[in-house]
């Protein structure tokens, strides 16, 4: 018994060194860089590494391989594509600040989103290249597809891009939907004005829209996030979030304009009316509105444009339960002085490409950046190949021959966001649903008129009072919607903006302002010179 | 339920009652999970109680379970696990038995370094550099021995094995046993029950670790399966980054929902199954059939 036992041990512990010493020869392999250690553009074998987040992440899938060989015939070597999966949302910065903390660790293109701070520090280390002289000669596709705006963001006051944008929105992505099916059977048209839209929600809320007897529909839902709101925020020509361009030229936050009290107040009356569906002051996932959405009882909703491509999962869960259910997608409310606006996405992007010190041909690498933003290999890499993944038909449609399990096998998805093409590269979108994006383009553009976006990613005194000041706004704010704080609570808030660092805030914020606007015209001519040439 | 009174009867009852009661007030959580992941996704999002399927679907286990990198995963976890459990409880042991003799030289000190880890790290790069330079990035020895032996797990040992009478290994001396006949004959058999619980412990622990894999881990066909089931849930529930609302749930089929609940199961179930064949070890006294008397 004993010596069985001990012999057992033993057999356990060779297995188990025999096993894990084989699968770490077959790691380290994998890990190898490829021969490009020679220097200057060569012409061997060449291996790229690229952080990657979008996607199935799917490893060593048929996308890779593909990708892999249209780099190998566009750049006339042998090209192999080391895919670097980044771990789930809540782990990937961990992930990359550890990649980032040592050169031999770094990825050839680091995607990262959201990390300003780290990104400033990677600047000043210097482990970032400057992209400019290689944007220049091989870079086309990405400086033709990004505009001039996209770029100022990613640009260095130095007269250098250490990043480009990996993904930016579409100019206006949500809209304000309604049900035209209960319009239709409400007798009514669609709302253009604030007072008539209040007037539909209030029928959608009262009077039975969809005919089954029961007191079951709201008027209007949406996630615990202003934006909830746009249409009424909007009709009003604020944003509560944003800082705010005054007609004297100088910059106010949102929150304390005083159109913001006229339409907290007008939704304090609609919420204690049953108007508004409760759920939008504890709605904290997306996943929550989508759920109350599909279940069909929301009568109008401010939300995602993609949601009217028939084969979106929103839109499927719909009309699964909803068979005769129709959202409409409606021009933005008019408020009493007739502004009316979308929300404006940013130019800035979301995440962001960095060629990092690692990368040994930093030239090649954009290179291979630059092919992946071509339309012909973004839709290889995207959908696959033409005729026998996918087909367009002759009104533009796009239609999949494969399931989505089959696309996330073949990875599919896997180089999201390695500059994300928003145009007709975008196969998904069907014609209308890319005249919407148009429309909203337009219908967004007087707020972002409106609203200073602002570059700099060095803000201390935002960094250090927002977060207190914000905390009281939104204490406030939903207060009283929820009429559990009178509305002169908004003044008190106002009264305290400037001693809880408000004043510093909007003294640094104008200051911003100016030096923005300055810098716009620096990087005017400095495109002017070293981009627009070059496109 | 012979000579009871009518009263202790009618409290047996009312006690029978309350105790099936408790027990589906336990039990209906796993329950929920259970048929939430095996119901149709579309019509789960309705919400409410789950005491069958609604429209029953394999959708989610499904998507999970085809997926190639699931398969992979499961092997890395099931390997790390097997390994990590044999070294890490076997080191512990040594570890445990060495500091618990107080005839060992310096037992003060190695004792205390063994607790300075407890209070104090290196910090996250630091740790990450170590393993780096140790060339053990993208191996299994990554996410084997950075975790095998904890400073809690041989405290337990050792004060285990200080329970075991000196005069018994004295006994085994006068036999003509040495050292390392002891450890592995005489207080290795006696220490099943420890043995078990800090097996067990580690078991766990390696079978839920996701860090090393976000630390050590650049291939994907070596995550752990815990790490490419957060993954997978954190995809299909992060509906929007980018602001178009479509990049990211339309890549799944299934609902969030139902994937999480599905992912639970496939999470737990394995680890489950193993405490059963623990448990005569934990009931079990220490000494029974040693010293008697």
């Amino acid at each position: 018994m004993k010596k069985s036992l001990g012999l057992l041990i033993v057999t356990v512990f060779m297995l188990v060194f025999s096993v894990a010493c084989s699968n770490e020869s077959g790691g380290e392999s994998s890990g190898e860089k490829g021969n490009n250690a020679t220097g200057e553009a060569g012409t061997g074998p060449l291996n790229v590494s690229l952080t990657l987040m979008g996607g199935p992440k799917t490893p060593d899938a048929w996308v890779n391989e593909a990708l892999a060989k249209d780099l190998t015939d566009h750049l006339d070597r042998d090209v192999t594509v080391e895919d670097i999966f980044l771990p789930s949302w809540s782990d990937a910065k961990t992930k990359i600040n550890l990649m980032m903390s040592d050169k031999s660790s770094m990825p050839d293109v680091l995607w990262f989103w959201d990390m300003n701070k780290e990104y400033k520090q990677w600047v000043d280390a210097g482990v970032l290249q400057d992209l400019t002289p290689y944007l220049q000669s091989k870079g086309q596709n990405i400086i033709n597809y990004y505009n001039r705006e996209n770029l100022f963001y990613s640009w260095d006051p130095s007269g250098k891009i250490y990043r480009i944008p990996g993904d930016v929105s579409e100019p206006g992505t949500m809209t304000t939907m309604i049900r035209k099916d209960w319009l239709d059977n409400l007798g009514l048209d669609v709302p253009t004005t604030i007072d008539e839209y209040v007037d539909v929600l209030r029928a959608f809320t009262f009077d039975d829209p969809d005919g089954n007897g029961k007191d079951d529909t709201y008027g209007i839902s949406g996630e615990n996030l202003y934006r909830a709101f746009a249409p009424f925020f909007y009709a009003y020509g604020v944003d509560v979030e944003q800082f705010m361009i005054q007609d004297d030229g100088t910059i106010k936050y949102g929150s304390l304009m005083p159109e913001t009290r006229e339409v907290l107040e007008l939704l304090q009356g609609l919420y204690k009316e049953g108007v508004i569906d409760p759920r939008v002051l504890t709605n904290t996932e997306q996943q929550d509105v989508d759920d109350i959405m599909a279940n069909g009882k929301i009568g109008s909703i401010y939300r995602w444009v993609a949601f009217f491509n028939p084969e979106s999962t929103y839109n499927l869960a719909f009309k699964e339960k909803n068979p005769d259910g129709e959202y409409i997608a409606i021009d933005p409310i008019k408020g009493p002085s007739g502004f009316s606006s979308d929300v404006p996405s940013d130019a800035i992007g979301w995440s962001f490409l960095s060629v990092t010190g690692a990368a040994e041909e930093p030239e090649t690498v954009v290179d291979v950046i630059d092919r992946m933003a071509s339309p012909e290999t973004y839709r290889l890499i995207t959908f696959g190949q033409e005729g026998e993944l996918y087909t367009i038909d002759e009104n533009g449609v796009y239609d999949s021959k494969l399931s989505v399990d089959e696309r996330n096998k073949l990875g599919l998805g896997n180089y999201n966001w390695y500059v994300q093409r928003k145009d007709e590269a975008n196969l998904e979108n069907t014609p209308e649903v890319n005249e919407l994006f148009a429309a909203r383009d337009k219908s967004s553009r007087p707020m972002r008129e409106k609203i200073f976006f602002v570059k700099s990613l060095n803000r201390p005194m935002w960094t250090e009072y927002a977060t207190d000041i914000n905390t009281l706004r939104d204490e406030t704010f939903w207060g009283i919607i929820s009429g559990n704080l009178p509305i002169t609570a908004y003044d008190d808030f106002v009264d305290q903006y400037g001693a809880l660092g408000g004043d510093k805030i909007d003294e640094e914020t104008n200051k911003l302002y100016s030096e923005q606007k300055n810098q716009w015209e620096e990087f005017n001519a400095w495109y002017d010179e070293n981009i627009e040439p070059y496109k | 339920m012979v000579g009871l009174s009518k009263g202790e009867k009618i409290f047996n009852y009312c006690n029978y009652v309350f105790m099936v009661l408790l027990l589906i007030l336990m039990l209906y959580p796993f329950w929920y999970i259970l048929m939430g992941s095996l119901s149709d996704s579309k019509l789960a999002v309705g919400g409410g109680l789950f005491l069958i399927p609604v429209g029953f679907s394999v959708d989610a286990y499904t998507a999970i379970l085809q997926n190639s990198a699931f398969l992979s995963s499961l092997g890395t976890t099931l390997i790390t696990t097997i390994a990590g459990t044999a070294i890490g409880t076997f080191f512990t042991a040594t570890t445990a038995y060495a500091l618990s003799k107080s005839r060992l030289r310096g037992g003060v000190f190695f004792a205390f370094i063994v607790l300075f880890t407890m209070l104090f790290n290196g910090g996250l790069v630091p740790n990450y550099l170590l393993i780096k330079e140790l060339g053990m990035m993208n191996s299994l020895w990554a996410l084997i021995l950075p975790n095998a032996i904890n400073a809690f797990n041989v405290f337990v040992m050792m004060s285990f094995f200080r329970g075991i009478p000196n005069e018994l290994e004295e006994a085994a001396k006068i036999d003509g046993a040495n050292d390392l006949t002891i450890f592995f004959r005489i207080v290795l058999p006696l220490s099943k029950p420890v043995l078990a619980t800090i097996g067990l412990f580690i078991a766990v622990f390696y079978w839920n670790d996701f860090f090393s894999t976000i630390l050590y881990i650049n291939d994907k066909d070596m995550w752990q399966l815990q790490a490419y089931l957060r993954n997978l849930i954190e995809n299909t529930s992060m509906a929007i980054r980018g602001g178009s609302g479509t990049a990211v749930t339309a890549q799944m089929n299934v609902s969030p929902f139902t994937i999480r609940m599905a992912s639970i199961i496939i999470a737990t179930v394995p680890i489950l199954i193993v405490y059963p064949f623990l448990q005569k070890h934990f009931a079990k006294g220490a000494m029974i059939g040693s010293i008697k008397g």
